[in-house]
């Protein structure tokens, strides 16, 4: 098994580009293995708390109680929730009953592996043999991973599919018992009962038996006009323990004898630790360990705050770095390297500057993005209790269950890792990184024996965090004399994700050619007429970049949404006028301009110091549309009145919760907007608290009115698509209110402050 | 030593007076359902009531609580029943991630004792704890919604 991983380990890729890779991987695993993994987890298996798993998703106590389980971190998306709804629809189970609840399994199975999120690959999409390889080659590895807005888009067939099979395995099993034919049964919630309803049997009760059934084949699902579950605004079943302070998340976990511990990293990006000078350290209140780990050190204590007391107290010298990043110098690259043409891909299609040479009107703009930190509400932590017999359990809110596995394995001679997932205070993609559970992993082994939580501070969290990249992008188009695009070419300059995010987390080499996450959401750009240019420029720095909510979408939205309200304004056309010209007439985006239009009443420019700015954006596989109404009053304070968004992300499975999704998503990139920013010195990040980087609050936030497009098409992602409308509604509404055309984030850059109500 | 009254019980602890309450609650009683998002008194996550005051317990020392009443989410609940403020604040589905809002419901219970029909501005003013998720749109109407049950004569 060991020799099988570490094979797949170093030819896996991530990543649309390389699914030619992982296939490759797959090959080399031998096809004869990869047929053998359980890639559906459609059986059913006894564990041993005598409770029953009817498929990979669904465990049936003797006690009727049912447990679904949900490998994928709950961080305020709702997950749990709407994975559990695809379950109980096709279980015909009534998923608000006592007797019902869902959790994130500590197993890793290979129908849990997110081949989706990794190949950028739902299931129904047509299938060759290259797709089938690389998906089997992840489950083998049991790539158990939260991230790209993939759970319900990942499992919309599969999940139900697995509820239809353990029904219907019950059901076999309640016929068997009752001698009665299984058509004859009706089901209510947890039971069948024969047709006189003289005989009732639960599922408690079935579970064993339905181990002995064989799973039909050929299960019809039910039709969208069937459903009773999904598309219903099931309350979120994590809800009444939040409400209570009951929740656990990874900063809650308590164990018996366990200790906590607080870091102080390097604070420079590439430093390490040269030597620490404990002076009295060790003496103090309370203090068990000082532990060195490398670009880290950790004090132990009794209590979370003594040990960052201490650790405050020490007197550490570093190893310093051959270059210190600067951010600054990072922009400055970037421009020159996008006025040099220093492209490290582009595409093309016809003649550009012909095209440019013909056009009625030309318009340029350049636009830059700062660096952000995802400073999700609960900081970094991990729990870690290293036995004495080396083996290993992990608590830890991570959104990469697997990768924290390897983590943990990686940090000593550990045997049998067992990595629960705890619920996050937020994750955003922050907690795709397995930095914080390296950290507990390494000083739990220092510690043998005994359970120890390791907390980052707020401060050890803004400046060591892997960022979001900032950007840089040269837009120009050219205009016809109607006033459509006839060319347009994009020049984006950015930190590659990809190339960060592989070699530090997965121990895999960065991707050849520059990932598309810098270029999503422009490569694919409806907008693109048939003369079009894309490109990129990257830059080689020692700054760690992240995923983070959207990923380059919540750069290039920005850049395209801005720039087409430009072009309007260039060819004297109202925006959403000019958008929807511009737009196929057939496509999502004009859908959902339109409703938008409608539902915002959009009947062009407000006067009196408000403007109103509109942007529409696909990403994850929705549409998200939004119309910012605000006021600005001569000293440049925006007062954010009020939003419409409208969402089109297919099939909604709760719609409460996507209205939810929407509204979070859309404050997340207000906040980047409107303050935002990262700045590296010295290779040193400024800002450290919410005081340096300020979040909106309640007296400043917009009303939100949210509209779903009905629609029975493949569900899309609704984490993370609702933040890209963001930035380019806001910078469009200044526009629309002053008439100047902000093209640096944040806003605050250009003079301008957000009002408190 | 310190001596504390958390939710109505006394606690003699062990712990340096200049120790911040939220350690205590966490850490030595384990009471978590504070939180701590900041350490700074920036985000009240951590927020906790003290003598009825809203009160942000990461800067506040155990020595300047001795002899108060300091009350945390885990007691909110009468006997399993949620407060009108729970109430409000689940038939509103406000938590997405739920980390910030022990604190946004102790900061509104005290609102509410206080000021039991507030205006918009006096809510702005209470609540200036930090949603990363951005549930605030849920968390006006919930405390629109908590202070019409509590008029009602629901719980406190
Ligand atoms: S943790 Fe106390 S205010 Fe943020
Ligand atoms: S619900 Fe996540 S921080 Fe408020």
């Amino acid at each position: 098994m060991s020799k099988k991983r570490s094979l797949t380990r170093r030819i896996f890729m991530i990543g649309s580009a390389s699914i030619a890779g992982v296939a490759i991987a797959g090959v080399g695993i031998g096809t004869g293995y990869l047929a053998s993994v359980d890639v559906d987890g459609l059986g059913a298996s006894k564990n041993d708390t005598g409770s029953v798993d009817v498929t990979a998703w669904i465990n049936i106590a003797p006690d009727n109680k049912v447990t679904i389980y949900v490998p994928f971190l709950e961080m305020g998306q709702g997950t749990h929730t709407g994975m559990g709804q695809l379950v109980a629809e096709e279980l015909g189970i009534d998923i608000e009953a006592e007797n019902v609840s869902v959790t994130h399994p500590s197993r890793e199975l290979s129908a849990y592996a997110n081949w989706t999120m990794f190949l950028n690959r739902r299931p129904e999409e047509e299938a060759g043999p290259v797709t089938w390889f690389s998906q089997r080659a992840i489950a083998a590895m049991r790539m158990v991973a939260t991230g790209g807005s993939t759970a319900i888009v990942g499992n919309w067939s599969g999940v139900r599919q697995a509820g239809a099979t353990a029904r219907e395995l019950l059901k076999a099993a309640a016929a068997q018992k009752l001698g009665v034919p299984a058509d004859k049964l009706s089901q209510h919630h947890t039971e069948f009962s024969t047709p006189d309803g003289a005989q009732i049997v639960k599922f408690g009760d079935l579970a064993e038996l339905a181990l002995q059934q064989t799973p039909p084949t050929n299960i019809k699902l039910r039709g969208h006009e069937d459903f009773t579950v999904i598309g219903k605004s099931v309350p979120r079943l994590d809800i009444p323990e939040k409400v209570r302070g009951a929740a656990r998340y990874g900063i809650d976990v308590r164990l018996p004898d366990m200790v906590f511990a607080a870091l102080h990293q390097a604070p420079v990006f590439g430093a390490k630790i040269k030597k620490i000078d404990e002076g009295q350290a060790r003496k103090r209140h309370g203090i068990i360990d000082i532990v060195n780990l490398e670009t880290a050190v950790a004090v132990v204590a009794d209590n979370t705050w003594r040990a960052k007391q201490a650790v405050e107290a020490l007197d550490i010298t570093y190893e310093w770095p051959a270059e210190f990043a600067d951010s600054s110098k990072i922009k400055a690259d970037l421009k020159s390297r996008i006025e040099a043409e220093d492209y490290t891909r582009t595409d093309s299609r016809r003649d550009i500057p012909l095209h440019f040479e013909q056009a009625a009107k030309t318009i340029e703009a350049v636009y830059e993005t700062p660096y952000l930190a995802h400073a999700t509400m609960e900081p970094m932590n991990t729990t870690v209790w290293w036995k004495e017999d080396d083996t290993v359990e992990v608590w830890s809110p991570t959104q990469s269950q697997t990768a924290t596995r390897w983590a943990a394995e990686a940090a000593g001679s550990a045997k049998d890792v067992t990595v629960h997932v705890t619920y996050a205070g937020g994750g955003f993609g922050r907690r795709a990184e397995t930095d914080f559970a390296i950290y507990a992993a390494k000083v739990a082994h220092a510690l043998k024996g005994r359970p120890v939580q390791v907390i980052w501070s707020r401060e050890e969290d803004m400046r060591h965090d892997d960022y979001r990249p900032g950007a840089i992008a040269k837009m120009s188009a050219g205009l016809d004399a109607a006033g459509k695009i006839s060319v347009l070419k994009a020049e984006v300059g950015s930190q590659s994700v990809f190339a960060s995010y592989l070699p530090r987390n997965l121990g895999m080499p960065a991707p050849a050619s520059q990932d598309e996450a810098t270029l999503e959401g422009i490569l694919k750009s409806p907008y693109l007429p048939p003369a079009w240019q894309v490109s990129a420029v990257d830059v080689d720095t020692s700054i760690p970049v992240g995923f983070w909510r959207s990923v380059g979408h919540s750069n290039n939205s920005f850049f395209m949404e801005c720039f087409a309200d430009e072009c309007a304004t260039g060819a004297g056309l109202d925006p959403a006028q000019f958008k929807l010209a511009n737009l196929p007439a057939n496509s999502r985006e004009a859908r959902v301009l339109k409703l938008l239009m409608e539902k915002a009443g959009w009947t062009g420019p407000l006067g009196n110091g408000k403007g109103r700015g509109l942007a529409v954006h696909k990403s994850f596989r929705s549409v998200v549309g939004a119309v910012l109404d605000v006021s600005v009053d001569d000293e440049k304070t925006v007062t954010l009145e009020k939003a419409v968004m409208v969402c089109d992300c297919g099939t909604v499975i709760n719609p409460r919760l996507v209205e939810a999704q929407m509204q979070g998503g859309l404050i997340f990139g207000l906040t980047a907007a409107a303050f935002g920013e990262i700045t590296v010195e010295q290779g040193k990040v400024t800002q450290g608290n919410f005081d340096e980087y300020e979040m909106l609050k309640l007296a400043s936030a917009p009303s939100i009115e949210v509209h779903l497009m009905p629609g029975t098409d493949l569900p899309g992602g609704v984490g993370e698509p609702g933040t890209p409308p963001a930035a380019p509604a806001l910078a469009n509404a200044i526009f629309a209110a002053t008439g100047e055309r902000i093209r640096t984030l944040p806003i605050s850059k250009a003079g301008y402050s957000i009002a408190e109500a | 030593m310190a001596r504390l009254t958390i939710n109505g019980k006394g606690h003699d602890l062990d712990v340096e007076g200049e120790m911040p309450l939220l350690w205590v609650l966490r850490d030595e009683l384990n009471l978590t359902g504070t939180k701590f998002g900041c350490g700074a008194g920036l985000c009240g996550a951590c927020t906790v009531t003290v003598d009825g005051e809203a009160t942000r317990s990461c800067i506040t020392t155990v020595e300047s609580v001795e002899g108060t009443n300091i009350r945390t989410i885990e007691t909110l609940a009468d006997a399993g029943t949620l407060s009108a403020v729970q109430q409000a604040w689940v038939e509103h589905q406000v938590p997405q991630c739920g980390y910030c809002q022990p604190g946004f419901i102790m900061a509104t219970s005290a609102l509410l004792d206080q000021t039991p029909d507030p205006s918009d501005d006096e809510i702005d003013e209470a609540l200036t704890n930090i949603c990363r998720c951005g549930t605030y749109e849920r968390i006006r109407a919930a405390v629109r919604r908590a202070a019409q049950l509590k008029k009602s004569g629901g719980q406190s």
